[in-house]
């Protein structure tokens, strides 16, 4: 039997990629398999989620302006300093948050953790370092990917619906979007999803036994992944915001 | 991969069928479902709170920096309670919720069935949609339906603190031109949304629960299904309806 | 009277049964053998309709089960009770609604009739008096039997059993093993027993069937099955140490 607390699993697992390194193998299965399947999820509601944004930000802009001709510009704001990556963190959340702690909580009843222990490998260097550092870089990549799919979806939106030429929302865009405003939305992706590994690798080393020992644990590391996530939003955006 | 998922749909559309068909005699089990529903409630409201007033926060400092480049902070108050009202409110706080319950209900009812209580009660003579599915259902749909009115609620409290102490607008000025921008219409909007979302929510996840099939590691991919599928339907969902009711508006 | 004719069930790709044909006689302790995964389980559930045939006819007691709806199966559930290979017990019920279960759905019996029928089976499993506790205050040999009780309170004609010793210490299974013919005895009532526990079948059974892969490998009495030369029932005699 071994206990884990949050914090020294942060702490073990750091302590672990200076004593051991990360086994480059590893990161690239995760990156595959945590990243590349999660790709056409966060595609399709991104799409829709831009689509929307569009909608609402058009019937603002019409109640308040009188005038929608400021939409391609807010919105693109709006996608890339915030919707876009929020969005697909939340996704990732449920979705690999969700998979790493069933999967974890499974080799923790199981007792694979414990023979492990016994074999000689650290649990943390061996299951939580590989998925660390596969979703800190699936955060940056498909951060970019899920603002790119969203302003595309939003241009595309507004050409139909809003009777502006993608020409217009191109010169909007690059009115409002700074480069750092992107930059900003990758180390949030990278932040956001960083977090998603830990707290289900925790949830699932803390996993009890049983059926609903797994099922429990699971739905803890969702909720407190997507916690977390609105929560660091909030103070990144507060920090951020200072540089405007 | 697309014939897959319209398969998937149409037997959800037939489970869906099923368990509204079984609800409609349920008046009767009205206790139970209140229960269920009261258990939802106090499982989730500190997370709706929580990210209800977070989410209305993360709004005021986005639409602070956007609005004073018009240096038209007055109009703060009234496009953040607007946007957060008719639209983000609504979908982050489901999305939470989405992982809350439907991560819950669906672990529940997967153990269930692997347990074969679901087969002990089709054996004892009774009929699983009736006894189990349908309680948790109604009492999600009316505990979802509270916790996101309530979750926006807070949102409007989380927007009003940080116009107050970030952007610096008293809080008279945040509120003077709500009226003017959010109308019955917006908070209506805001009001079918949360019951669309929540009849998603009920659906998906006692969809994924009834159906697994196996052992404890099915119990937890059931869960992870539950999670992701709802998120999808969401926000689907959000744009469908915001659709509609558009198309409404301008009849 | 249990009768598969070629009964055929499939998940996916993977026959589970293929085209097995099968009798139960009346009365009878019957034991159904076979490895993990021949499809012994499924054989069960398909007799009381939580799984469908794909194909051929299984009559139960003259109901033919293999065209019935599940509304209308619920007579045949009347008739045969079905022991799960897990407790299966609810985990909101304390131990006396969950023996009522049934009980109150199947059949329109008045409160002292339910009770006394619930205190009747729990004494026949051996153990009266623990009506108010929850499920999960129990040992896991308890609620097997608690489980069991559930299922005889019903007073089927036919019993099913899904591995009723599987995971039970050897003082607990042989008092399964007695419980079984106590109620062959006394009520008259079929049972079929799945398991993959050769000494109990050689013990309890008064005919045995192997399965393998979904096909019906023999059958015959203990005393013909100890003489078998397939390799199959040798290595399971093996197991047992039977002479």
């Amino acid at each position: 039997m071994f206990k884990v607390t949050f914090a020294s699993l942060l702490i073990e697992t750091l302590q672990s990629l200076f004593q051991q390194g990360v086994r480059v193998k590893e990161v690239v299965k995760y990156l595959d398999h945590l990243a590349f399947k999660s790709l056409n999820i966060i595609v399709v509601c991104v799409s829709f989620a831009a689509a929307v944004t569009i909608l609402e930000a058009s019937f603002h802009m019409k109640l308040v302006l009188h005038d929608d001709s400021l939409v391609p510009g807010f919105a693109s704001m709006l996608i890339v300093r915030e919707l876009a990556v929020v969005v697909m963190s939340l996704l990732l959340a449920a979705k690999i948050g969700a998979g790493i702690a069933a999967e974890v909580g499974q080799m923790k009843i199981s007792e694979q953790i414990d023979a492990l222990k016994l074999l000689g490998i650290n649990p943390f260097n061996y299951l939580v370092l590989p998925r660390l550092v596969a979703c800190l870089i699936a955060g940056v990549l498909l951060s970019l990917i899920a603002n790119a799919v969203c302003l595309l979806t939003a241009a595309l939106v507004t050409t139909w619906s809003l009777d502006q030429s993608m020409a217009f929302f191109m010169t909007a865009f690059r009115r409002f979007v700074l480069m750092k405003d992107l930059g900003f939305s990758l180390i949030k992706g990278a932040l956001f999803c960083g977090i998603i590994p830990l707290v289900s690798c925790y949830y699932g080393m803390t996993c009890e036994p049983g059926a609903g020992g797994v099922g429990r644990a699971t739905t803890k590391s969702v909720v407190s992944s997507s916690i977390c996530i609105i929560v660091l939003d909030f103070i990144l955006t507060l920090v951020f915001s200072s540089f405007y | 991969m697309i014939v897959r998922s319209l398969n998937g749909l149409g037997d959800l559309l037939m489970y869906l069928g099923t368990v509204l068909r079984s609800a409609l005699g349920s008046w009767r089990r009205r206790e139970e479902i209140f229960d269920k529903s009261l258990l939802v409630i106090q499982q989730s409201l500190a997370t709706t709170v929580f990210a209800g007033f977070f989410v209305g926060a993360i709004m005021t400092l986005q639409f602070t920096l956007q609005v004073q480049m018009f240096s038209a902070l007055s109009y703060l108050g009234a496009l953040v309670t607007s946007a957060t009202v008719r639209e983000v409110g609504p979908l982050l706080i489901a999305f939470l919720l989405s992982g809350k319950i439907g991560a819950f209900t669906s672990a529940e009812l997967g153990t269930m069935k692997v347990s074969e209580q679901i087969d002990a009660i089709r054996c004892l003579g009774s009929d699983p949609i009736r006894e189990v599915i349908v309680p948790r259902f109604l009492g999600i749909i009316i505990a979802s339906f509270f916790l996101l009115s309530f979750g926006l609620l807070f949102s409007f409290f989380g927007g009003l603190l940080m116009a107050t102490t970030f952007s610096g607008l008293p809080w008279e000025q945040y509120l003077s031109q709500i009226p003017r921008v959010v109308s019955g219409f917006s908070i209506l909007s805001g009001v079918v949304k949360c019951f669309v979302f929540s009849l998603v929510i009920a659906t998906i996840c006692t969809y994924r629960g009834y159906t697994v099939f196996g052992g404890a590691k099915e119990v937890g991919d059931g869960v992870v299904q539950a999670a992701t599928q709802t998120m999808i339907a969401l926000v689907v969902a959000d744009w469908f309806t915001t659709f509609i009711l558009e198309g409404l508006i301008n009849v | 009277m249990i009768a598969f004719k070629k009964v055929t069930k499939s998940f996916g790709a993977r026959t589970i049964l293929n085209e097995l044909d099968l009798e139960i006689p009346q009365g009878k302790i019957v034991f159904i053998l076979g490895m993990s995964g021949t499809g012994k389980s499924v054989l069960l559930k398909n007799i009381v309709g939580l799984l469908k045939p794909d194909s051929g006819e299984l009559y139960v007691d003259r109901f033919p089960v293999h065209q019935m709806s599940e509304h209308e199966m619920m007579d045949v559930r009347k008739i045969c009770g079905m022991v799960f290979q897990q407790p299966a017990l609810f985990d909101n019920l304390n131990v006396f609604e969950n023996v009522a279960y049934g009980l109150r759905r199947h059949f329109e019996l008045s409160e002292e009739e339910v009770s006394r029928r619930v205190e009747e089976s729990l004494g026949h499993v051996g153990l009266k008096g623990i009506e108010a506790k929850q499920s999960h205050e129990l040992s896991y040999g308890m609620k097997k039997r608690v489980s069991l009780a559930r299922t005889i309170a019903l007073k089927p004609k036919i019993l099913l059993f899904d591995e009723p010793t599987t995971g039970l210490d050897p003082i607990s299974t042989s008092r399964v093993n007695q419980l079984i013919l106590d109620l062959s005895n006394q009520l008259g009532t079929t049972s079929l027993v799945v398991s993959h526990d050769m000494e109990s079948a050689l013990k309890v059974a008064d005919h045995i069937v192997v399965l393998d892969k979904g096909h019906l490998l023999t059958q015959g009495t203990p005393a013909e099955m100890q003489e078998s030369t397939i390799p199959l029932i040798q290595d399971f005699l093996a197991e047992v140490g039977a002479p």
